[in-house]
């Protein structure tokens, strides 16, 4: 007999997953990409990583810097995703799994940050990412990084060759 | 392939322009999951119609919200981007304000009266600032009052004030706030 769903005891969405879902861990891995790179690690993203005063997980990762000096960069944002994906050699742990919200303002992330959300976004399967919001303005993205977050976005049909100035009649 | 993501927000990216919603795009119009698109004040032009209209007229999409705020479609963007809006069924929010509609755009107007007098899910609808003078509100007012279910119609207060009744729908919990702000001056 198949057992009812509802008797299973429902996940809480702030519930610690392990070290999957720790956030020192994440900002311990994401400082060692920073590192390998050659850049400084992100004050704003070490206060939401490592200065929450909650021990659960974190869903959201808001970056508003108040500056130039703490804005993320695209090398920064390149290596958060890193982190966030477990894609580093020396990783502790596999990917940073909790993250529903995402909101990157006036960061410079530009196509290249762009680009490496969208590596993200596509690899939000509903099953282990799970990101519901994506929120980047003021970044100077462009057509390049726009092509990469749709195409992340896109559900694998694609019906027409891409051309910026091409006219569709028929939509 | 993503089959999370609900809201895209991409306002004050000044530099993604048309081209960068028609890279956008590419994707979006065969998006099944995304609800909420902000592309405020992004250097959308006129050819951007386009795309927002590729990207409505994709018969699994889900979007609910489309924010074009700021940017620049203009009369012929507003043409191209009624054929996906009359197709699309999920749709209850649209924002044009400030999208340089100009009063000798009476065509698109009535196109985009025509196109929203017979839409069924749309429920909200801003074109503020927007300059359209009498002859486009009148346009879109010949339209607008055959479809009951919008019930917020946000309209520049530049039209006569005749014109201005006529089209303007502000929900009541707006008014509500509105005259609780009022008494509170008091």
């Amino acid at each position: 007999m198949p057992k009812s769903k509802e008797n299973k005891p429902k996940k809480n969405d702030t519930e610690s997953d392990g070290p999957e879902s720790d956030p020192f861990v994440l900002f311990r891995n994401y400082s060692k990409q920073c590192e390998s790179v050659g850049i400084e690690a992100n004050e704003t993203i070490k206060k939401v990583l490592c200065q929450n005063e909650n021990p659960n997980s974190i869903c959201q990762l808001l970056i508003f810097p108040q500056d130039n000096s703490t804005a993320l960069s695209a090398a920064g944002c390149r290596a958060l995703v890193s982190a966030i994906l477990g894609e580093c050699n020396d990783c502790d742990a596999g990917k940073y799994t909790a993250f529903k919200e995402i909101r990157i303002c006036n960061s410079n992330i530009g196509d290249e940050g762009a680009i490496a959300l969208s590596r993200l976004l596509s690899k939000c399967d509903g099953i282990d990412q799970k990101c519901l919001y994506l929120e980047l303005p003021d970044n100077f993205i462009g057509t390049r990084g726009a092509l990469a977050l749709g195409r992340s976005l896109c559900c694998g049909v694609s019906i027409l060759p891409y051309s910026p100035h091409h006219s569709f009649d028929h939509p | 392939m993503n089959k999370t993501l609900l809201t895209l927000n991409l306002d004050y990216n000044t530099t993604l322009g048309s081209d960068g919603l028609a890279a956008l795009s590419r994707g979006l119009r065969v998006n099944s999951t995304l609800q909420n698109l902000s592309l405020r004040f992004c250097g959308i032009d006129e050819h951007g119609g386009q795309y927002v209209s590729n990207i409505l007229a994709f018969p699994k999409t889900c979007i609910a919200s489309i924010n074009m705020e700021g940017n620049q479609l203009g009369g012929f963007g507003l043409l191209k981007l009624c054929p996906g809006l009359k197709s699309n069924a999920t749709i209850r929010s649209i924002c044009l304000a400030d999208n340089k509609f100009k009063p000798t755009d009476v065509i698109a107007l009535e196109c985009f009266g025509e196109t929203i007098s017979k839409h069924e899910t749309l429920t909200e609808v801003s074109i503020v600032r927007n300059i359209i003078g009498n002859d486009g509100g009148l346009a879109l007012s010949r339209h607008l009052e055959q479809n009951k279910k919008i019930t917020s119609f946000k309209v520049d207060t530049t039209l006569s004030s005749k014109i201005y009744e006529v089209l303007s729908r502000i929900p009541v919990s707006e008014k509500k706030k509105g005259k609780k702000k009022a008494s509170k001056k008091k």
